[in-house]
């Protein structure tokens, strides 16, 4: 068996590993289901055990003094931290994470993990670098490599089967995590990418996206209940923030998101709930100056770089609160191209470094095979009229191209006139703002309830990683919505709300063989023999032909399936 | 395949070459179909992993609403036993219904961790406050917000206040 080197991204917040299966990075759900292992260590005094991750991260509030989280921040420095009884250096505190990484790891993969590649922030400096590779040989691991994280974020994204935005050899990568953020440039020199500026804050991210949320709740219950609950107790700030997350959360895909949440407080002996709607336009409201904070972190590390704008070829986001539409949007203001994420913002750094790993190792890295969306995809809007013909032409983007799929995606729009009878809605996949450039994947009416003009209609995307649509229009506060399945591969409506499902699928091979079909990147030639050996086979399996000819076709269909996957593969 | 096996069988006094021949043609037959169903294997094999983790995701997903309405119901009970707690009638009431709405969650693979009094588990609980006492024999005193777990994994471990165990003496006090 040959040895395994993973990618280890040591952060300060939270860590991760991830392994090269195949060419294709994977991170790997240690805990629970999860990749992120929050990155905590305490010292569990009745049993001596040190505890790591979430379960250390859990005792954090009932042993404070036997705990500590963020060691990242300590790291080079000649300090002894004390954990109950107990002192420890900040690489032996580092140390503890890197080992419950690694055997955790080796356990899953059925194999020690003795190699690894490391990433830290552009900004450690020589002394932090080399407490991470002690760290790194307190835990038994060999360090084969440090690599800065944004070097290692766009190590996954060179990988990856994405078309290459321009031939700039400048790169950003924008990292904006839960407590800390970060901007650094890249100048690409061959296989080496030199870090040309960095700067960030270490005290923004998106804990006070959430902050915000809160007080904004806070202040509707005041104007609620006539009572300022900013001083309450500590249990109902910890309920507020966690409502105001996961707010936030849903905010990311929805225009509107709803908050009903049952007895947050109690005002003279009366339960005070929150019932209310909050729209993606109010939370950027209160999240703009943040926001625009990093905007000014990104121009001053262009202006370090002597660099403009449009110099930058590529932008690479990192961290969770990148997810935030109007990040996204304002960035692609400043770079005047659309902005978004391909790979999960939580992970691409260990992904990147095990990529790294897999370079150093001379591991054959074909592309990285993603489920992202080759389309963007949206529906046609009056914003712009065709001229010759005087109809809407406007094309408006739901779900951008290489969004990981599955993806649950939704925009708001307004009726044109009072009483408006209804609405055509027209799915487009393309990338031109003419609907007319584009290519159209299915349509249906939506009828309407009487209503003002202007009044809000909701289309939600969900694409799943079939290349099937739902489609979910909702008039809001009329109680009217219709729900409709596309399959954007083969452009056409499947299912409408209740309508029974359609043919049904014989086999596995034969789903796996259509799925093939599907693939853009098949060759022509092999597309329309795996079709046409596809259909025989269907025919001979429906009883019209004998066993030996089912055994023979499928023996073929299956030979050519392979083919077709090596070629996908190579490419 | 089977044509060669029933000659091979059926036909009298085949030639010594002819039964070589079949007996080779048979064979790679064989080789053929321990390939096939090796592929197959293989087939069904991602076809089960892919159909567990859709219908694990779909179910989460589709519980989802039952999830928050046990939610809501733990919060309102909350309130209920707020200070000099439910009559007893009102207990055996709410009682009923969370053993209703438990029966339902755990049809779905869903477990609420909303108790009190129980030691605190550092997989289960995540700590907010302990109140002030020596390190031992910690119990969870206050669910702040539930937890829960998916067929044994935990999916959000509850927020909990923790205290000591009362002592004997204390809770005769």
């Amino acid at each position: 068996m040959s040895e395994i080197l993973c990618g280890i991204d040591l952060g300060t917040t939270n860590s991760s590993i991830a392994y090269l299966e195949g060419g294709k990075p994977i991170a790997l759900p240690l805990e629970e289901g999860s990749a992120l292992v929050p990155s905590v260590v305490s010292l569990d005094e009745l049993s001596g055990q040190i505890v790591i991750g979430r379960q250390a991260k859990n005792r954090m509030g009932a042993f404070p003094e036997h705990t500590i989280r963020s060691v990242k921040r300590l790291m080079g420095k000649e300090t002894r931290i004390p954990l109950g009884p107990k002192e420890f250096s900040p690489e032996e505190l580092s140390s503890f994470i890197l080992q419950y990484l690694s055997r955790r790891a080796g356990e899953m993969l059925g194999q020690e993990i003795k190699k690894t590649v490391i990433t830290v922030p552009a900004f450690f400096n020589d002394a932090q670098r080399r407490a991470t590779i002690r760290a790194g040989e307190l835990a038994g691991l060999e360090v084969v490599r440090i690599i800065n994280e944004p070097t290692s974020a766009s190590l996954v994204y060179d990988y990856a089967s994405l078309q290459e935005e321009g031939k700039s050899r400048y790169l950003m990568v924008y990292d904006l995590g839960g407590g800390t953020f970060d901007v650094s440039i890249l100048e690409i020199k061959g296989e080496i990418k030199e870090v040309l500026a960095s700067c960030g804050d270490t005290v923004l991210g998106g804990d006070d996206f959430d902050e915000r949320l809160s007080n904004y709740l806070l202040r509707h219950l005041k104007e609620k209940t006539g009572h300022d609950f900013s001083t309450s107790p500590r249990a109902f700030q910890v309920r507020l923030k966690d409502i105001a997350e996961k707010t936030k959360i849903d905010l990311s895909d929805a225009p509107y998101a709803r908050v009903q949440e049952v007895a947050v407080i109690s005002v003279n002996g009366q339960p005070v709930n929150l019932d209310l709607e909050v729209s993606r336009r109010e939370y950027e409201e209160v999240i703009a100056d943040l926001v625009e904070k990093t905007i000014l972190k990104v121009e001053e590390a262009l202006k370090e770089a002597n660099l403009s704008s449009s110099d930058i070829g590529k932008v690479i986001l990192v961290g969770g609160a990148t997810r935030t539409p109007l990040v996204q949007r304002r960035l692609a203001e400043v770079f005047d191209r659309p902005i978004h994420h391909s790979i999960d913002p939580d992970l691409c750094v260990a992904l990147g470094a095990a990529v790294q790993s897999g370079l150093i190792a001379g591991e054959p890295l074909g592309h990285i095979l993603l489920d992202v969306t080759a389309h963007s995809l949206g529906v046609k809007t009056i914003d712009t009229i065709d001229r010759e013909t005087g109809d809407a032409d406007h094309f408006s983007t739901i779900i951008p191209r290489n969004t990981k799929v599955p993806v649950r995606k939704a925009e708001v729009y307004y009726t044109l006139t009072d009483d408006q009878k209804g609405v055509e809605v027209e799915v487009y996949q393309g990338e031109s703002a003419s609907c007319r450039e584009n290519t159209r994947v299915g349509q249906f009416y939506f009828s309407l309830k009487p209503a003002a003009a202007h009044s809000p209609v909701t289309v939600e995307f969900t694409y799943d990683k079939e290349g099937v649509v739902h489609v979910t229009i909702d008039q809001k506060g009329a109680e009217n919505r219709q729900e409709v399945t596309l399959d954007v591969r083969k452009k056409r409506v499947l299912q409408r709300e209740g309508e029974v499902e359609g043919p049904e699928v014989l086999n596995y091979i034969l789903e796996k063989s259509r799925r093939l079909i599907q693939e853009e990147k098949l060759p022509q030639d092999l597309r329309q023999e795996l079709d046409r050996l596809s259909r025989d086979y269907e025919r001979a399996l429906r009883g019209q032909s004998e066993a030996r000819d089912v055994d023979d076709l499928e023996d073929r269909l299956l030979e050519m399936m392979e083919e077709a996957e090596e070629r996908l593969g190579a490419d | 395949m089977w044509s060669r096996v029933i000659r091979f069988f059926k036909k009298d006094s085949p030639s010594r070459n002819d039964l070589e021949v079949w007996k080779g043609e048979i064979l790679e037959e064989l080789e053929g179909i321990k390939k096939v169903l090796r592929r197959q294997t293989l087939f069904l094999e991602a076809l089960k992993k892919e159909v567990l983790a859709q219908v694990g995701e779909k179910v989460l997903q589709d519980a989802e609403p039952i999830r928050q309405l046990a939610e809501s119901f733990f919060y309102f009970d909350s309130f209920l036993r707020e200070g000099p707690g439910l009559p007893s009638g009102q207990n055996e009431a709410a009682e009923m219904v969370w053993k209703k709405l438990e029966l339902l969650l755990s049809s779905l693979g869903l477990e609420l961790i909303r108790r009190t009094g129980e030691p605190f588990d550092p997989r289960l609980h995540q700590t907010v406050e302990r109140a002030e006492g020596e390190n031992g024999n910690m119990v969870v005193t206050k669910i702040i917000q539930p937890g829960y777990l998916y067929h044994g994994q935990v999916i959000r471990p509850a927020r909990v206040i923790i205290g000591e165990l009362p002592t004997k003496e204390k809770q005769e006090l």
